[in-house]
């Protein structure tokens, strides 16, 4: 669904597929959609995992996580070396490892501890089967991923006071957990002009397994990035699995310390898990989102920056100036407002300041190396 | 969360201007009110600069050419208060319809009494308006609770039915 916010002489187009260039260009006649592209010879990390095989002693479903992750971290084997046993590939593997996940639920921070095959009681509310909203192309995104094939999925672990996902997190209708429909999707919308450049998932924390098994689904020419786009709240175990399907990570990182993210998305140790997945991606594609929250540049904006500076060798930033007082912003007064341009230019200044590099300035050297 | 599009109203507001008559170009003309006017209202470009500094999305070194203004008569306005959806727990706008031949024309010729809810209201109409010109189904628009509004446009392609794989015999009868 798209949404336009009209506030004061802001307008802000939540969602925007291809049709609303035309509306883009009216505002700026030298509107273009910007995309920079992985060079040729990329493969999705997704297709190297199908295509490595393994050899497995006992049936997936008898061996337990440290028996699944050491055969993850196998070297590949070819189909003649193996004498006895079953071969795999390492996605069946990793989708194997995730579906045991449910049993004990700690994907995210909450740390539930719940068996999501017997119950959605956790704080995700999320029970074992993966929902998602029909998937679209994203024409705004980061230019590096950008355009972007989009599935929302549905639940999430945190309640941001000025989500403006709310209603998709939480809607009734969606599309029956059905992959392959899914696939026919997406390449739909991928034989439509708009040359996409990566496949989105976002809430990728809380629903893992089902991104794996619609990954297990995907035909065997798709070869786009995948960028998981996720809350900064994941487990370890939830980015030792996840890193082997992302190409790119697109992370949300809202607050700068524990006590804000306690007040507006009703989350503990904020800061604990941030520095856990920042830690995880080390060495990967990383895009890490600052949305200007207005009233937050020097309690969470600054030392957010100041602890990427930590990670700047590997990690981008994206500052998004997009924040409009959505769903329940409205009840606090600082955040009943958009972010002020002095804000805005003040975390733009910050990113400059601590040496990090602006993806949306010098997003072409993206996908360099 | 997506990146979203940012944009400036007063694009719409200036696109949709109503041009002067010869007679008020005339009038404005004597005694060079047109420069002293000049003097006073900054150009699109120095409006933009003052406001953002950096117009995100848009590159300030790239001149914004605007095309000659289109007549306010292209667009068909929606009536507003048709709204096919409604939440009873969100305050919404319900504005009277109204007809365009009495839509002031915004800018130079604005009225300063009508300057507050009438100028939101038309600036939603503008907006909505360009939105459904340019092929786009407007479902629901409704205001925020803290301010503004938002503007929910129809989800054609969660209409758009999934094509399922075909069957094909081959051979037989």
């Amino acid at each position: 669904m798209k949404g336009i916010y009209k506030i004061g002489d802001d307008i802000v187009f939540h969602d925007p597929d291809p049709e609303m260039a035309k509306v883009f260009l009216e505002f700026d006649p030298s509107y273009k959609v910007k995309s920079f592209q992985p060079s040729a010879g990329f493969t999705s990390k997704f297709q190297v995992l199908c295509d490595e095989m393994v050899q497995v002693d006992d049936p997936l479903i008898e061996m337990n996580t440290a028996e699944l992750l050491e055969t993850l971290n196998k070297s590949p084997q070819h189909k003649m070396d193996v004498l006895g046993g079953e071969i795999v590939s390492k996605l069946k593997v990793l989708h194997a490892l995730s579906l045991g996940s449910f049993s004990e639920c700690r994907l995210c921070g909450w740390d539930c501890g719940v068996n999501r095959y017997h119950n959605a009681s956790g704080r995700c509310g999320l029970g074992s089967e993966t929902f998602w909203n029909v998937p679209f192309t994203h024409i705004a995104e980061e230019a590096s991923i950008n355009p972007a094939i989009v599935v929302n999925i549905k639940g999430c672990a945190l309640k941001c006071v000025y989500c403006i996902d709310h209603d998709m997190l939480n809607a009734e209708r969606v599309t029956p957990s059905n992959p392959k429909a899914l696939w026919s999707q997406i390449i739909e919308l991928q034989s439509q002009d708009v040359p996409i450049t990566s496949l989105e998932f976002t809430n990728p924390t809380e629903s893992l397994p089902g991104i794996i098994r619609i990954l297990k689904h995907a035909p065997v020419q798709f070869n786009l990035p995948v960028v998981l786009n996720c809350h900064s709240y994941g487990s370890s175990l939830f980015y030792e699995m996840a890193k082997r399907i992302a190409d790119v990570w697109l992370l949300d990182l809202r607050y700068g310390n524990d006590r804000c993210a306690k007040k507006l998305s009703e989350i503990d140790d904020y800061m604990k898990y941030t520095k856990i997945g920042l830690n995880a991606m080390k060495g990967e594609r990383v895009i890490v989102r600052i949305l200007v929250l207005p009233g937050h540049v020097s309690c969470c904006h600054a030392p957010a920056l100041e602890l990427l500076s930590e990670y700047r060798d590997y990690v981008w930033v994206s500052v998004l100036d997009q924040y409009v007082p959505e769903h329940e912003a409205y009840l606090d007064p600082v955040l009943s407002r958009r972010p002020t341009k002095e804000e805005i230019l003040e975390v733009e200044s910050l990113v400059k300041r601590y040496g990090l590099k602006d993806i949306n300035s010098m997003g072409e050297k993206f996908w360099l190396n | 969360m997506s990146r979203a599009y940012n944009a400036n109203m007063r694009v719409v507001r200036k696109r949709f201007k109503k041009p002067r008559t010869p007679e008020e170009a005339k009038f404005m003309s004597l005694f060079g009110a047109t420069d002293l006017y000049n003097s006073y209202s900054p150009t699109f470009d120095e409006l933009s600069l003052q406001e953002w500094g950096v117009e995100p999305h848009m590159s300030s070194d790239i001149p914004i050419s605007m095309s000659p203004p289109m007549s306010f008569e292209e667009l068909s306005l929606p009536s507003i208060s048709e709204e096919k959806e409604t939440h009873a727990s969100v305050p919404r706008a319900a504005f009277p319809e109204m007809s365009k031949d009495v839509v002031p024309a915004l800018g130079s010729d604005i009225d300063p009494h009508e300057i507050g809810q009438d100028s939101e209201q038309r600036d939603v109409q503008l907006l909505v308006g360009l939105l459904e010109k340019m092929g786009q189904e407007v479902k629901e628009v409704k205001a925020l609770p803290a301010g503004g509004m938002k503007i929910t446009l129809a989800d054609l392609m969660g209409a758009q039915k999934v094509k399922e794989p075909e069957l094909v015999r081959v051979g037989g009868i």
